[in-house]
């Protein structure tokens, strides 16, 4: 089967916005494995993008390639180029601290550290040292909670845990730390799997708010949650990317055959 | 005796299985799947009834027999010679040995009598439990055999003694703590209030009392002998060496840990952790012959070149080689707490670009803190209790210093001190060294008891 | 973002991080280095151990001494007097030593064991009794220690001119046609100004402390320098000098006083003339380590080096050390009668612990009912396991040996002890053995009908069966390396007889490592440390195969 060919002409036809990510012939192996394969892709700025695909189709490996997440893997071994405004992030003199503060990440379960709320967030703009002053980081913290929509339900309990917060609080307050330390891009992988229903709402509105300022990109597994929040969607299968467009394409009138399959629910 | 006994136990208990199995398999007429229980456990069934009255006339029985023979024995002597307990103690043990054909000389005529009758009580009474024994045993047979049916549940029976047992066993680690306590606190408990101990201090003085020099009670009434027993050079002494030691391995074990968990290669840590665990496994007496041979004439030396006066056997050196000891201790037990920290909050403090030591100080560390500090009073603990070490590698002079180029004493080294020789168990001195086990039992035990609390409710947390 | 101030600050965070880093891998090679210390220090004191010095010398065995009466009884023959024998066999060796104190100095280089080896060849082959054989002789502690090394070094300067002996024996004078010693001279002088040095070390520390002191410090070193400033004064040897010696006509002289030209000494082995030495056959010898800073006599040196020189000094392996008891004398001592009491002891703790340990941990995490009663049993068996060891030897002392009335000294009642001491560790190791026993197996048993003592004993047991070996070898290992319970019970006892029985005195393992490291003899640290390494070559063994069986029989349901 020719994906190659289908792929590209995929990414060529997609950049048509400024882009933010970019990927070219992408490899990545997790020792013996190879999880992506030659994938290109251009991610473009202040919009959401969505991954989505199968289970095991290398989504979430490539998320967490955008913010070098997968250093801390020992055997992950990656190889292409992938840029971020135009900087190659596996270049040498890239640092990873700093590309972190720029890409931040959500996770799919939420991990607040065992501390208050307040140090939760203020503990990204502490080491990076966004703050001259407590009133400023008082403020950081502030409207970072205002942003994740978290403020008006946690404004009396700063110094309480992180921890003791709803599972929905808590991701949103993962949104809220990532927020502080001021990054152009999110990732967020499957942020709302843990969540139910309304706390789903919840962070998806929230996602929407964060458009304009942010470039989102959202590893979902809900096709429904894809169509209501992206704008552009990209559809893994097997490691590789088998087409990316406006969400409205995809899903309406996907190129693909795999494409129609998946999003007609015949595998995944 | 007892060879017979047994044996003839045995050859019972073997027959009564088969005689029991037999049994049930006459009762099941061929009819196997009617049977309640398996032959097996009316066998089985049939041997345990006869177990348990057998064992319960030896027991019973032997000590019986022993204390009429003693009996017949001492009626031949007269009884003011029988009320001073030494005497009679002399006797029995002479006793013994004529029965036995290991006296040394020529016995006298009534020790001969004695001896006789002791011997012949001894052996009717040997032949009395063997008899009854059986009779009892056969009796046990006869009455489980009869129990035997289609419905019989042997195997109920059976299992119910099984879990008898194990209970019993289980119960071995309570009986072992209740030993422990009843003996410390039983001497202890004489030390301060019998009033027949010549030179015993009250507990205050023991407690608050700075001299400790238990040899000067032996020279009774010279002096100012109550003095003699006070406890606090001895809890400085042991806290500077458990001090100097948790200074060498806190650090040293926290960062071992953290290396080998966060940064080591597998490749490091499949080197790491042996080595590591060698040194666990290396017995304190020997770390004490190297802390005193090796290490603190190292150290003497080296403060020769620094013009500094050091002891000979300074609690520097003792304590160092302590911490050395702990030191895979408190990395093995951080490096459990480290790892129950959940990646997650790993991810998401890199995700924030925070380095991975500024994840380890501000994020594990803080969440792995409640471990940590458990880890570390089971190290203390083990640093009071250690004995060879201190024994071999610090002194024997109880000087109220904080100094660690002095010598220091522990309260382990006098226990030791104290009760290594002859013993006598109506002197202060002997009886001074449980009051010591008592306190090092109770400090020890307190730490342990917190410890293990704050480690069960972080492990609680991550569960 | 990446502005300058964001970079610096990037800068300083990898510097904190590099520390951070550099501190983990420092600590971890410093308890890398510690354990390397350790057993290196241990291996270097005590690896000659393993190896000791004898005699090989011809005996001529008379009859007459041994078996008079030809009855070629072992008994009999055992029961001669040796000691003579031995005395004369050496003396012959080494002839011509004159004084009764050179005589006993002679003598006491060997062992009081010596004639052991030969007393056994002759009771096993009474043959050889009436003939001349050739047999080993065990040297002493203090004769072997100088054979290994390192308690003196010994140098020859060739003579160069001639030298005439006064006499053959006794106190001599020896002349030389020309300066032949001036050389010598200078290094006692020489040896004379380091010894000043010593003295002024030793000055400042005396000033600080003892005026006293320091003043005879002071005088002596006037003294001294005194001698040193007039370098060609004939100078008197003392037992803080070097020691020399003159080697001529096939005997040697121990100097007493040395000039340019002529030196006065006492013949140690006797001149075969009194004939002039011409230059080249004669030397000067020189013990470089002076008399009083070592445990070996000039005597006795120069005697060990005839002997070895005569090609009668055997090194060999020391087989004594793994097959005799406990003795007085460090050649002779051995560890064999502690391993034994070791042995007997372990098979008391693991006959109690083995059973009873897994049999509460199969009732704790099978069969006991959560209730507050086995909560206390837990928290009992957790708290149990952290107690000091020593307070175990206390729980010995009071009701073993004062309540029971056992025997002290006695492996029994070490067993004991140390069965309860790791009982804890074993029921721990049991129990979480049994609970990494996937449930499902058990369901599969109940299912087939079978009880749930059925389903424990013959599917859930067997196969916790490894994890709980591995859990008992590893508290095996840690009792037969416990030593402060034992010293409690009396089992620190010098125990010259190899244990036969539960009962007998006996020592363990660790103990006689223990009462060896106390005594003052040198030749003791060397065994110290070489019981040591016998005993972590066991644990090594031990924790190996616990290791290996992990491994082996490792399942991952």
């Amino acid at each position: 089967m020719d994906t190659t060919g289908v792929m590209s002409a995929g990414a060529t036809a997609s950049t048509t916005a400024a882009s933010k990510v970019l990927a070219r012939n992408v490899d990545v192996y997790y020792g013996d494995k190879h999880a992506i394969k030659d994938l290109s892709i251009d991610v473009p700025k202040n919009a959401i993008t969505a991954f989505i695909g199968p289970s095991g189709c290398g989504k979430s490996t490539f998320l967490r390639c955008i913010n070098r997440m997968n250093d801390t893997i020992p055997i992950c071994r990656v190889t292409g180029k992938i840029a971020v405004d135009d900087r190659d992030i596996y270049d040498p003199t890239i640092d990873v601290v700093e590309l972190r503060a720029r890409v931040g990440m959500v996770f799919q379960k939420p991990n607040p550290f065992p501390k208050s709320i307040f140090e939760n967030i203020a503990y990204g703009p502490k080491i990076h040292g966004l703050t001259r002053s407590k009133t400023e980081l008082e403020e950081l913290v502030t409207t970072s909670l205002q942003r994740a929509g978290l403020w008006e339900e946690v404004k009396d309990r700063l110094q309480d845990s992180g921890t003791g917060l709803s599972g929905g609080q808590q991701q949103r307050l993962c949104i809220a730390r990532a927020i502080a330390t001021k990054p152009d891009v999110i990732l967020m992988d499957e942020p709302c799997s843990a969540l139910d229903p309304i706390a789903t709402a919840k962070v998806e509105e929230l996602m929407m708010e964060l458009r304009d300022k942010f470039t989102i990109i959202i590893v979902t597994h809900s096709m429904a949650q894809a169509q209501r929040v992206s704008q552009k969607t990209a559809f893994f299968h097997l490691g590789t990317l088998v087409e990316f467009g406006d969400t409205k394409q995809i899903f309406n009138a996907p190129v693909d055959r795999r494409t129609q399959d998946y999003i007609g629910g015949r595998f995944g | 005796m007892s060879l017979t006994y047994f044996g003839l136990m045995l050859l019972l208990l073997t027959a009564a299985f088969f005689v029991g199995r037999s049994r049930s398999y006459a009762v099941a007429g061929g009819r196997f799947a009617d049977l309640h229980s398996l032959p097996v456990y009316h066998g089985l069934f049939v041997a345990l009834g006869v177990f348990a009255p057998m064992v319960l006339i030896y027991m019973a029985g032997v000590p019986l027999v022993r204390y009429l023979a003693q009996d017949a024995a001492l009626s031949f002597f007269p009884p003011d010679v029988l009320n001073d307990p030494l005497q009679r103690s002399v006797i029995l043990r002479d006793v013994v040995r004529v029965a036995a054909g290991q006296f040394a000389g020529e016995p006298s005529a009534t020790l001969k009598d004695a001896a006789a009758a002791a011997i012949n009580t001894q052996n009717t009474g040997d032949m009395a439990i063997i008899f009854g024994g059986l009779a009892a045993g056969l009796a046990a047979l006869i009455a489980s055999f009869w129990q035997i049916s289609l419905r019989f549940r042997a195997r109920h029976w059976v299992e119910r003694f099984v879990i008898i047992v194990l209970g019993v066993c289980a119960i071995v680690a309570v009986l072992t703590t209740i030993g422990i306590v009843f003996s410390v606190m039983f001497e202890t408990y004489r030390f301060f209030f019998d009033p027949s101990l010549k030179g015993r201090p009250t507990v205050l003085e023991f407690l608050f009392g700075t001299e400790w020099n238990p040899q000067a009670a032996m020279r009774a009434d010279q002096g100012d002998i109550k003095t003699a027993f006070g406890f606090i050079p001895l809890l400085t002494g042991t806290l500077l060496i458990t001090f100097i030691a948790i200074l060498v391995a806190g650090p040293l074990g926290v960062f071992s840990a953290i290396y080998l968990a966060e940064y080591a290669s597998p490749r490091l840590r499949a080197v790491a952790k042996p080595v590591l665990e060698i040194l666990a496994g290396i017995p304190t007496v020997v770390l004490g012959f190297f802390a005193a041979l090796t290490v603190a004439p190292l150290i003497r030396s080296m403060g020769e070149y620094y013009g500094l006066d050091v002891a000979s056997e300074s609690a520097l050196a003792a304590g160092l080689v302590m911490g050395m000891m702990i030191i895979p201790f408190i990395s093995s037990l951080s490096d459990d707490v480290i790892n129950a920290v959940p990646q997650s909050l790993r991810d998401g403090a890199y995700a924030l670009g925070a380095t991975k030591s500024e994840t380890i100080r501000q994020v594990i560390l803080p969440a792995a803190f409640a471990g940590i500090v458990s880890a570390f009073m089971l190290a203390i603990s083990r640093a009071i209790g250690e004995t060879m070490i201190v024994v071999m590698a610090a002194g024997l002079a109880a000087n109220l210093t904080f100094n660690p180029l002095d010598a220091v004493t522990t309260i382990t080294v006098q226990i030791k001190t104290i009760l290594v020789g002859d013993q006598e168990f109506d002197s202060a001195k002997t009886l001074a060294a449980f009051a010591l086990g008592f306190v090092l039992f109770f400090v020890t035990l307190m730490l342990n008891l917190i410890a293990n609390r704050i480690a069960h409710k972080y492990r609680e947390q991550y569960d | 973002m990446t502005s300058d101030a964001f970079k610096a600050r990037i800068k300083k965070r990898y510097r904190s991080e590099a520390m951070f880093r550099a501190y983990g891998a420092l600590s971890l090679a410093i308890t890398a280095v510690f354990v390397i210390a350790v057993v290196t220090d241990i291996v270097v004191k005590g690896m000659p151990a393993f190896w000791q010095h004898s005699l090989v010398l011809d005996v001529t065995v008379k009859a007459d001494d041994i078996d008079p009466k030809a009855t070629k009884d072992p008994a009999v023959i055992r029961a001669a007097d040796y000691f003579t024998l031995t005395r004369d066999t050496l003396r012959a060796a080494v002839p011509g030593v004159e004084g009764r104190l050179a005589k006993k100095e002679l003598d006491g280089l060997m062992s009081s064991g010596a004639a052991n080896e030969l007393r056994e060849m002759l009771a096993a082959d009474p043959s050889l009794i009436g003939q001349t054989i050739k047999a080993r002789f065990l040297l002493s502690d203090d004769a072997d220690l100088y054979l290994k090394g390192g308690e003196t070094e010994i140098e020859k300067f060739p003579g160069r001119g001639v030298v005439t002996p006064s006499g053959t024996t006794g106190e001599i004078t020896l002349l030389t046609s020309s300066n032949d010693f001036a050389d010598d001279l200078v290094r006692v002088k020489k040896a004379l100004a380091v010894r000043i040095d010593g003295l002024r070390r030793d000055l400042r520390r005396a000033e600080r402390g003892d005026p006293g002191w320091a003043e005879r410090i002071r005088e002596e070193i006037a003294g001294l320098e005194a001698r040193v400033n007039q370098p060609s004064v004939a100078e008197t040897m003392d037992a803080n000098l070097p020691s020399l010696l003159v080697a001529m006509n096939g005997g040697l002289v121990k100097l007493t006083s040395i000039g340019n030209a002529d030196a006065k000494g006492t013949v140690i082995l006797p001149l075969t003339s009194a004939a002039d030495a011409q230059p080249g056959t004669w030397d000067v010898v020189t013990y470089t380590r002076p008399e009083a800073n070592r445990k070996i006599s000039d005597l006795e040196v120069s005697f060990l080096e005839k002997l070895k020189a005569d090609g009668k000094v055997q090194n060999h392996f020391n087989t004594i050390f793994f097959t005799a008891g406990d003795s007085r004398e460090a050649e002779l001592a051995g560890i064999l009668g502690s391993l034994m009491g070791s042995i007997l002891m372990l098979s008391v703790t693991l006959a109690i612990c083995l059973p009873v340990g897994v049999l509460a941990a199969v009732y704790l995490e099978e069969f006991a009912p959560k209730n507050w009663f086995t909560d206390i049993i837990e928290i009992n068996i957790n708290n149990l396991a952290a107690v000091p060891s020593i307070v175990f030897g206390l729980l010995g002392l009071a009701v073993f040996l004062n309540f029971f009335g056992l025997p002290r000294s006695a492996p029994l009642v070490g067993g004991l002890v140390l069965g309860l001491l790791v009982l804890p560790t074993i029921i721990i190791a049991s129990r979480a053995a049994l609970k990494a026993v996937p449930p499902s197996i058990k369901e599969a048993a109940l299912g087939v009908g079978a009880s749930k003592q059925q389903a424990v004993f013959h599917h859930v047991l067997p196969l916790a069966m490894p994890g709980i070996m591995t859990g008992t070898i590893i508290g095996m290992a840690h009792a037969l390396g416990e030593t402060a319970p034992l010293l409690m019970i009396g089992m620190l006892a010098f125990v010259v007889d190899v244990p036969g029985s539960l009962t007998d005195s006996a020592t363990a393992l660790p103990a006689q490592i223990f009462i060896w490291s106390d005594l003052p003899e040198a030749a003791f640290q060397a065994k110290t440390a070489a019981a040591i390494m016998v005993l972590l070559v066991v644990l090594f063994v031990m924790n190996g195969t616990a290791i290996w069986l992990r491994r082996r029989f490792e399942r991952r349901w």
